[in-house]
């Protein structure tokens, strides 16, 4: 195989899934060519194929892609001064940031329910969200364990903040709201507040 | 008899509903309408002119949610918070349920269609309303600042839109059933009990200011702790 085989594989691949995704949220899944993804991608449909296979594998993997992860979440010192409230705000939006973007998928998925009636492929998304879930509990078990906040049903409240940053996050994409829209600030700012004043220690 | 809004009317928009909702506005054919409330694709057309026109009388006909208003009243009047709020809680997912396919259309299509975004709601202001008028009236709430009722009142119900839309998604489930609103009530229990448990919680934290010398039992105020053994949460 020559060295062309992937001259730009990284870049390329991240066109096409863009191009995807808005290709099949506008056009519709069956309507949507791969040579018309290629197009508006600027690669060659041939780029498309050995990089994903078939036009349902794409989609498989933009979805995969598009879908909020555990892992892109830097997560604060356990032992830092800082207040819990403060510190919590970068956390909350980051969480909420990864819900943002996933949107367009999360979007595409509801259009293509009936016609995929893919099973895997629904719970491949809830699977992650639960992974982000457990690692904020951990992160919360780990402050308490440290003494910088108080006993709660920590899974709880993890699911009441993940509920809050999907459906808001629904919200703010039909508004059409860019990532640091004041909304979304007062958003992160009053929920990160409340969650301090909820959590702090009782001394 | 002057009637407006015609039973083929209500039978296509109905269909018409459920169309979009399943494919997208896209994917929608005015043949699948047809099909779905049984009349002629013609009738359709005649009715409604075209698939732009028919989305739009669709999203202005099912854009508001509908409440079963003897059951929420039965709700709002129940005093025992945990009755109250597990009943609250099954209004709104029902209602909720009942109204998914206005929902995934609002998700789906607000960002294609300005008079979708213009109707949408993800946490509905009518359940949000009722829900924050049922918490600032429990005693456990005296004191609370309004806005922080609020911000209690937008947890619990996106936590139950999210179930809905769950149920929804991941399961391929479109119609309300009892069975379902049974797996809905093993999910939301603990959540009722972590929304007691946060309304505890604060009471105390305005009851006990910081820096006082409470005694290490006590999520029960301190007044209380003086003349009575303590209760919950301090099991210890």
């Amino acid at each position: 195989m020559s060295m062309t085989s992937d001259p730009d594989g990284g870049g390329s691949k991240k066109r096409i899934e863009e191009a995807a995704v808005n290709l099949f949220a506008d056009m519709g899944y069956a309507r949507t060519t791969t040579s018309a993804i290629a197009k508006r991608a600027g690669v060659n449909e041939v780029t498309l194929f050995r990089i994903f296979g078939s036009k349902r594998e794409l989609l498989r993997e933009v979805y995969y892609q598009m879908t909020p992860d555990a892992e892109q979440v830097a997560l604060p010192s356990l032992t830092s001064t800082t207040d819990i409230g403060d510190e919590l705000a970068p956390l909350l939006r980051s969480y909420l940031l990864l819900h943002l973007g996933h949107m367009p998928a999360y979007r595409l998925s509801l259009q293509l329910q009936e016609e995929l009636n893919d099973k895997e492929f629904y719970h491949h998304s809830f699977r992650k969200i639960e992974g982000m879930i457990a690692q904020f509990v951990a992160y919360l078990r780990a402050l308490r364990a440290n003494g910088r906040i108080a006993e709660a049903d920590y899974s709880a409240l993890a699911e009441y903040l993940f509920s809050l940053f999907l459906i808001k996050a629904q919200e703010y994409t039909s508004l059409g709201l860019p990532p640091d829209a004041p909304e979304i600030e007062a958003f992160i700012a009053s929920y990160s507040r409340y969650l301090g004043e909820l959590l702090r220690p009782i001394p | 008899m002057v009637n407006t809004f015609s039973e083929t009317d209500g039978a296509i928009l109905n269909g018409a509903l459920e169309v979009f909702s399943r494919k997208g506005y896209v994917d929608a054919t005015v043949n699948a309408v047809a099909r779905s409330a049984g009349v002629n694709s013609l009738t359709v057309f005649r009715h409604f002119k075209d698939k732009e026109n028919l989305f739009r009388a669709v999203v202005e006909r099912h854009a508001n949610p509908t409440l079963g208003d003897g059951r929420l009243h039965a709700a709002m009047a129940n005093a025992s918070p945990l009755a109250g709020l597990a009943e609250l809680a099954h209004v709104f997912f029902e209602t909720i349920f009942r109204n998914i396919h206005i929902l995934r259309i609002f998700i789906m299509e607000s960002g294609h269609f300005p008079f979708v975004r213009e109707k949408a709601w993800f946490v509905s202001p009518v359940l949000l309303g009722h829900f924050s008028a049922y918490l600032a009236a429990l005693p456990l709430n005296a004191g609370m600042p309004p806005a922080e009722t609020s911000l209690l009142a937008e947890m619990f119900v996106a936590h139950v839109t999210r179930r809905a839309l769950e149920y929804n998604k991941h399961d391929n489930i479109w119609e309300y059933s009892p069975g379902l609103a049974e797996d809905f009530d093993a999910k939301i229990r603990p959540q009722i009990s972590c929304l007691l448990d946060a309304m505890s919680a604060r009471r105390d934290a305005r009851q006990n200011p910081p820096l006082n010398d409470r005694q290490a039992t006590g999520t029960a105020p301190r007044r209380a702790t003086a003349k009575r053994p303590a209760r919950a949460g301090g099991k210890t």
